[in-house]
């Protein structure tokens, strides 16, 4: 111990001592022994019988209700979403289709997607298709020209439970139900509804209504709709063929003319830095060749 | 005559056991709120209060501690209720401490009375248990409701606390004592 700790307790020791002498007012101590002598003891409790008594009786109702109200179906409700949130493998072969709902019911195919452990190949409605394959990023433009990129990362898909819970817009509060005899193209199905309330991020609460279609036996989900207020719905629907290597193939035509970037990362890396102030990087066309270029 | 004759008498409201209890224990437990309370009458307030309690539900005393450790935690209960009722009235304590009469006579107990007062609540209740009472670490547990490494380490940081603000403090007194004041 220092020097000065030891000091330190030397003085806290001395100052405790003198606490320790501290009189109290006898003042005090008589008007306490007063208000002491005139208190009622408190009544006496009950036995320890009755007390288990009444404390099993208030555990068994609490029970009840609980049984009786929520717990139960948001339970197995819950329980059940998880398992298709399980299910739902971005390693297997899935193929979905994604869809804008208008406020006329009316549903417009927004994007096609063939997935499969980082390979996936992506079909804009009406514009590119982009195919991740094996490190290479191929995008076919809707022109028939091809841009191709080398050493890219494998593509990830959004699983259903990252769709519904994106990061950062966890739920205040939801309310998980399911329908287990609901029906799908004349199959019986389960259908989730989880409903609920998240934060935007100007601190808006804004209510979300959610639907799962997932199939009861594999648990994998076979449709969903995603609608949160002030966002136009959109709709996901899966189905999971057999492997197919068209499925992972681009229709590019025989004379398309194709533009290797090569590497992907230092591509960007030189456009980066040919990036001058005031003014985009000129964007290389199709059909411009090299990705080399000097100032 | 045991703990649990003790506690008998005064549920069954013997004025000569309530009046020696109260007699016996009365300033510690004064002492005990004055220093958590950091002020005089709510002291004497809160200590009045702990013994009317005692004689309410000395009938529920039960043995398992020392009569005495039973009745600091009813005082400590005591003062947390005090602590809540007292948030919506907040007073400057450390200012009140400083400018009560007659509370400490020598530098030494003045100087470790406002650091006591600058400690967590926590912490200075563990260490007044253990070093004003003078408790067993079991005893600060028991009285505290808490595991014993709970109140060794509360205890232990509200030495080390109050170390580090004596050096300071100290040195200070020993040049200009008027210069301590509670920053």
């Amino acid at each position: 111990m220092s020097h000065e700790h030891s000091k330190s307790d030397e003085v806290i020791a001395r100052a405790m001592d003198e606490f320790r002498r501290e009189p109290a007012s006898s003042d005090a101590i008589r008007h306490c022994t007063a208000m002491a002598l005139q208190a009622q003891p408190a009544q006496p409790r009950h036995g320890q019988g009755l007390r288990w008594s009444v404390r099993l009786a208030v555990a068994t109702a609490a029970a009840a209700v609980c049984f009786a109200l929520l717990p139960p179906r948001q339970a197995s409700a819950l329980d059940a979403l998880r398992k298709v949130f399980a299910a739902d493998d971005p390693d297997i072969l899935q193929h979905w289709m994604q869809y804008t709902i208008h406020p006329d019911g009316r549903r417009e195919l927004f994007l096609e997607v063939y997935t499969m452990k980082g390979r996936a190949r992506l079909m804009f409605s009406g514009d590119n298709q982009i195919l991740y394959d094996h490190g290479d990023k191929t995008i076919l433009h809707s022109s028939g020209e091809v841009e191709i990129f080398r050493n890219c990362k494998p593509w990830r898909t959004v699983t259903l439970k990252q769709a519904l819970y994106q990061p950062g817009h966890e739920p205040l509060d939801q309310t998980v139900t399911v329908d287990h005899s609901a029906r799908l193209d004349g199959r019986t199905v389960d259908r989730f509804t989880i409903i609920g309330h998240i934060v935007d991020g100007l601190g808006k609460v804004l209510t979300f209504s959610d639907t799962v279609i997932a199939d009861p036996i594999a648990n994998r989900p076979l449709r969903s709709t995603l609608e949160e207020e002030g966002f136009p719905e959109t709709a996901i629907d899966w189905d999971y063929p057999s492997y197919s290597p068209k499925f992972f193939t681009l229709p590019i035509a025989a004379n398309a003319r194709v533009v290797d970037h090569g590497d992907e990362k230092a591509w960007r890396a030189n456009v980066n830095k040919n990036l001058t102030s005031g003014s985009l990087p000129a964007a290389p066309l199709p059909g411009q060749g090299t990705t080399k270029r000097t100032r | 005559m045991t703990d649990a004759e003790t506690a008998r008498r005064i549920h069954e409201g013997d004025p000569e056991a309530i009046r020696d209890f109260i007699a016996l224990r009365y300033p510690e437990i004064y002492r005990l709120l004055r220093h958590l309370t950091l002020h005089a009458e709510d002291a004497e307030d809160l200590t009045q209060q702990t013994f009317v309690k005692v004689r309410q539900f000395a009938g529920r005393y039960n043995g398992r501690a020392s009569l005495r450790t039973w009745l600091h935690r009813v005082a400590l209960r005591e003062f947390t209720h005090w602590k809540r009722a007292r948030r919506k009235t907040y007073r400057l304590t450390e200012q009140e401490t400083a400018e009560e009469p007659g509370y400490a006579a020598s530098l030494d107990a003045i100087a470790v009375g406002q650091a006591l007062a600058r400690l967590p609540a926590r912490q200075r209740e563990a260490f007044l248990l253990l070093e004003l009472q003078e408790m067993s670490i079991s005893e600060v547990a028991a009285t505290m409701g808490v595991p014993i490494g709970t109140a060794k380490s509360r205890a232990h940081h509200a030495r080390m606390a109050l170390r580090s603000m004596l050096q300071f403090g100290t040195e200070e007194l020993t040049h200009e004592p008027r210069a301590f004041e509670v920053r």
